[in-house]
């Protein structure tokens, strides 16, 4: 299992990171900004991506749409700090799996990776 | 007899076989007719290409934007239409993209050709002007006039290029079809002969396979004419569809070229087609839109319910069974604010007008026209003209608020209103706020309001007293809000919220008088001496008295010493003034009884208000004595007040002047009603806050119970450095 | 703009501490930005607002407050590069966290992280900034904003 990990802030990719060690990903990238996601899910083949939305370059959403359009069966989990409904609406109904609200403790990290594990 | 019919036969056979010949000759002569004359067709559609290009080329150069793009399709055409006209002069091989090569014979004289010479010269000197404007952009040194130039003769002769273009196809055609007739000739001869010698075999052993000859000649006779006629045909069908379709293409190529503005067509499901002007993908930000769907573009830019709104609008547009006038009046995207996210983070916002209009396809709403413009410019230069307006009106309003002010007073009223802005900022941001949840530090959030109500019950006194009621009604809506959070029993942080917005507001004003007082000067007189300034201010305070007891129903008679400022530094008269209006507040809410009570009390109806200058005594102390002859203090009362406010125990014993000092104490209010004229409870708290604490001087109060009420106002008489 | 976006941006502040950091932040009494005041912090990391409202949203922080909340972001070094990067993370999340009140079309940009002495923009002078100060565990920080409302659209 392989864990891809966006977001424009190293604080949080590492603290991202390190709150997942329970769940045994063999190897972890980190890439920071839609872009750089987009072309390290090329390569790399994750099998989940925790996804950040305010970034440089390219957004959050967008590199959701990218990455769904090469790999459908992507599994995406959208850790992002916008809390308006319709932004966690928009993400799930781009294809997004999940949606964690920023700032994350370690327990509603786990909480919302474990739940994308399970499908 | 073989020998007889031998010869017929030969000769059948050698003219069958001769129609054979000329018959596929004439076919192929007939294609490259064909094509010859799609290529002379093309010199007017390379022409008009022309033109466009220096077109798009004076419009770059007018915007400002680099020119290679246009200036390249200009080299393009002008160099197709220059292969075509010299292969027609010399021979040579002429190419287009999509017709394929061909070479071409040398014009022969005739009536093609002079047409070909009247072209050449309406030609060559378009190229030699587009030329020059490509030259001169290598040099760096192309300008709009060149273009101009060039523009000018493209437009004069672009119609005279078209006609001898296809007058020179036309001719062209003819010369051809002459040579084809002549051809025909000996196709004909050939067919005659090969039917005369078919004929004239009578041998019935050679009957049937000269039939049979004479079958495959005419079959093929009939073929071959059917071909041509079907050729010809296809080819006349052909030459006018290229030549209308190319002229066509090119008009709409121009225009959608060259329009500022988006054009394009969706279908029902919003997918656009593949005609669109070069302006809507400018403006959606896309490079090609042809296949696009336009909900689809326009999704991440607008909000969500918007979006919704233009799904439900789509099925509008393409319900034929709603009236096109209605559905257009509703258009909700006449004026739509769209944001493109931005590379570099963040987002560009444009405003988008769209306009519609259906294409029908029978009793169907076939596809939509759409026109869309990009109205920013337009949408922020009226939100600035509305936002100016706004700003005017309520400058406006100020100004009739403030024209009866001397403006020697406003600026005054300025100054002050600005120095108790900065002292409540002073107060909110203060070194030490929010030190944890203590006892302490809710004492200090609550001195903290004090501090602010103490500065705004002060605007607004003088406002009242220069009866600027604009100021006087933000001042009491900031009141109120203070007044509210003095009730709650807890305050944090977050309580002061309302307060600085309010703060916000009155600065904002202040702002605005300040401008409309800038306004003002040009229009007034330069300002009096401040001797006479404080004549003006007694006479106000005078009116502004008498005006109070009027509606408080008290007649006051006012004596004030014309001198009674005379002890008071010019700088610190707006001080005195303040303190005078609290003062004269203060009595008429507090002191003076109502006319029943004073003639019970056998005092004339009318109480008095006298004001006296103190001079510098050998305290170093000068200012001014003011006094009523009201009921005086009313301790019994002053106690009992103390006692509900919690700022006295019950009981304590405290002399007659202990009790006269709490009416400074902050919160202290001896009148029930809040009414503006006094009972905020802080009238009192600012003038000791203002002659004590901010300038060191002193306040005395003197009272006869039942008699008068004495108040004396000392400053230290030296000048004074600090005034806040 | 009313209390109630301030508010907004006040709880949000606060509640980024309590959730995140070991103990809640105190919201002070918050005032007006006067002209030539300045942020004055170690770090300031600015947000664009777009949309309805537009404008910009600080988070300004001293160096030590940032320290001493890194640890419980889990690093153990505070760096510049790591101080800059929970500043502008923190503003983000502030800002992100307001569209739960303010909605979809309260728009937000990248943080833009500028660390003293580099000068922080100005506003312009009749624009309002308000300053929310706030304190966690002795260290001072404020939250400025200052928007303004832009016309509805019809």
């Amino acid at each position: 299992m392989k864990l891809l990990i966006v977001d424009d802030s190293l604080i949080v990719r590492r603290a991202i990171e390190r709150n997942v060690s329970w769940a045994g990903f063999a190897e972890i990238r980190l890439a920071s900004n839609g872009r750089r996601a987009l072309e390290e899910y090329r390569e790399f083949r994750p099998d989940v991506v925790t996804m950040d939305i305010t970034m440089p370059e390219m957004d959050g959403l967008t590199a959701v749409d990218a990455i769904l359009r090469e790999d459908p069966a992507a599994r995406i989990l959208i850790v992002s700090a916008l809390a308006d409904k319709s932004t966690a609406v928009e993400a799930i109904k781009r294809g997004a799996q999940g949606f964690l609200l920023k700032p994350i403790t370690p327990e509603s990290l786990r909480d919302a990776v474990a739940e994308l594990l399970e499908t | 007899m073989l020998f007889f019919h031998l010869p017929l036969l030969c000769l059948g056979l050698a003219a069958a076989y001769g129609y054979w010949w000329h018959a596929g000759t004439l076919s192929r002569r007939l294609e490259s007719v064909q094509r010859t004359v799609a290529f002379a067709g093309r010199m007017s559609v390379h022409a008009q290409e022309v033109q466009t290009a220096l077109l798009l080329t004076e419009r770059a150069l007018g915007d400002g934007v680099p020119v290679s793009e246009p200036l390249y399709r200009l080299q393009v055409a002008a160099d197709r239409f220059n292969t075509i006209i010299n292969s027609f002069n010399e021979g040579g091989e002429a190419v287009e993209p999509d017709l394929g090569r061909l070479m071409l014979d040398a014009i022969e004289p005739g009536r093609a050709f002079e047409t070909l010479q009247q072209l050449n010269v309406a030609w060559f000197e378009l190229k030699n002007r587009s030329d020059l404007v490509i030259r001169r952009e290598s040099q760096k040194r192309l300008d709009a006039a060149i273009a101009r130039s060039a523009i000018e003769y493209s437009l004069a002769q672009q119609e005279n290029l078209a006609k001898l273009a296809t007058e020179f196809a036309t001719h062209l055609e003819t010369a051809q079809q002459e040579a084809i007739a002549k051809a025909s000739f000996w196709r004909n001869v050939c067919l005659t002969a090969a039917t005369l010698s078919f004929l004239a075999v009578p041998a019935v052993f050679l009957f049937n396979r000269a039939r049979w000859a004479r079958d495959i000649a005419r079959a093929t006779a009939v073929e071959l004419e059917t071909k041509r006629a079907a050729l010809e045909e296809n080819q006349r069908v052909l030459k006018e569809h290229e030549s209308a379709l190319a002229a066509a293409q090119h008009e709409s190529a121009l225009i959608m070229d060259t329009v500022q503005e988006g054009l394009l067509l969706i279908d029902s499901r919003g997918v656009i087609g593949s005609q669109y002007s070069r302006e809507s993908a400018a403006i959606l930000r896309q490079p090609d839109l042809a296949g696009l769907n336009l909900l689809s573009l326009l999704q991440p830019l607008v909000t969500e319910k918007m979006h919704a709104t233009l799904v439900d609008y789509l099925a509008l547009l393409f319900d034929a069974n709603r009236k096109e006038r209605t559905v257009l009046k509703v258009n909700p995207l006449a004026d739509i604010e769209v944001n493109f996210s931005n590379p570099a983070g963040g987002f560009t916002t444009r405003f988008l007008g769209f306009a519609f209009r259906r294409i029908m396809d029978g009793p169907h709403v076939g596809r939509v026209f759409v026109a869309m413009r990009d109205i920013t410019a337009q949408v922020e230069l009226e939100r600035r003209l509305r936002e100016e307006e706004k700003k005017k009106e309520r400058q406006f309003e100020m100004l009739l608020g403030i024209v009866h002010v001397d403006p020697e007073q406003l600026d005054l009223f300025v100054k002050l209103v600005g120095s108790e802005l900065e002292s409540i900022n002073g107060a909110l941001r203060a070194e030490e706020f929010a030190a944890t949840e203590s006892v302490e530090a809710r004492t200090r959030l609550r001195e903290r309001l004090n501090q602010v109500f103490r500065s705004v019950h002060n605007i607004k006194g003088n406002a009242v007293y220069l009866k600027l009621d604009y100021f006087q009604k933000t001042a009491e809506e900031f009141e109120s809000r203070l007044s509210e959070l003095q009730g709650r029993s807890k305050l944090g942080g977050d309580d002061f919220l309302a307060i600085v917005v309010s703060q916000a507001r009155l600065r904002a004003d202040l702002l605005d008088l300040q401008e409309l007082r800038g306004k003002l000067t040009g229009l007034r007189t330069a300002g009096k001496a401040s001797a006479a300034a404080a004549d003006n201010i007694l006479e106000q305070l005078s009116s502004q008295a008498t005006e109070l007891a009027g509606r408080l129903d008290k007649p006051i008679e006012t004596d004030f010493d014309p001198l009674a400022l005379a002890a008071i530094p010019p700088e610190r008269r707006p001080l005195a003034r303040d303190i005078l209006i609290q003062l004269v507040r203060n009595s008429l809410a507090h002191g003076i009884e109502d006319v029943e009570r004073r003639k019970k009390a056998g005092k004339r109806p009318a109480a008095r208000l006298t004001l006296r200058c103190r001079p510098p005594g050998a305290d170093g102390l000068a200012g001014f004595v003011f006094r009523d002859d009201g009921a005086g203090l009313d301790l019994a009362r002053i106690r009992r007040r103390a006692e509900a406010e919690s700022l006295i125990a019950a009981d304590s014993k405290l002399s007659d002047g202990e009790l006269a000092a709490l009416i400074f104490a902050p919160g202290f209010s001896t009148a029930a009603a809040n009414d503006g004229n006094a009972g905020r409870g802080m009238g009192m708290d600012i003038i000791r806050h203002h002659v004590v604490d901010e300038v060191g001087g002193e306040i005395a109060v003197r009272s006869q119970p039942g008699s008068f009420c004495e108040f004396a106002c000392l400053f230290p008489s030296e000048t004074p450095a600090v005034l806040s | 703009m009313d209390e109630a976006i301030l508010r907004v941006f006040s709880v949000c502040a606060a509640g980024y501490f309590t959730r995140v950091a070991l103990g809640p932040a105190t919201v002070g009494t918050p005032y007006l930005q006067s002209d030539g005041d300045s942020v004055a912090a170690d770090f300031t990391a600015v947000i664009g607002i777009t949309g309805k409202r537009r404008g910009v949203v600080c988070f300004a922080a001293p160096r030590a407050l940032l320290q001493a909340l890194l640890p419980a972001m889990g690093e153990a070094n505070g760096t510049d590069a790591l101080c800059a990067d929970l500043a502008g993370e923190i503003a983000n999340t502030l800002a992100g966290n307001a569209r739960a009140e303010l909605g979809a079309t309260f728009m937000i940009s990248v943080p833009v992280v500028i660390a003293a002495p580099q000068p922080v923009p100005t506003f312009p002078r009749d624009s309002i900034c308000y300053v929310l100060p706030l304190v966690w565990q002795g260290h001072r920080a404020a939250v400025w904003v200052a928007l303004h409302q832009a016309d509805e659209t019809p």
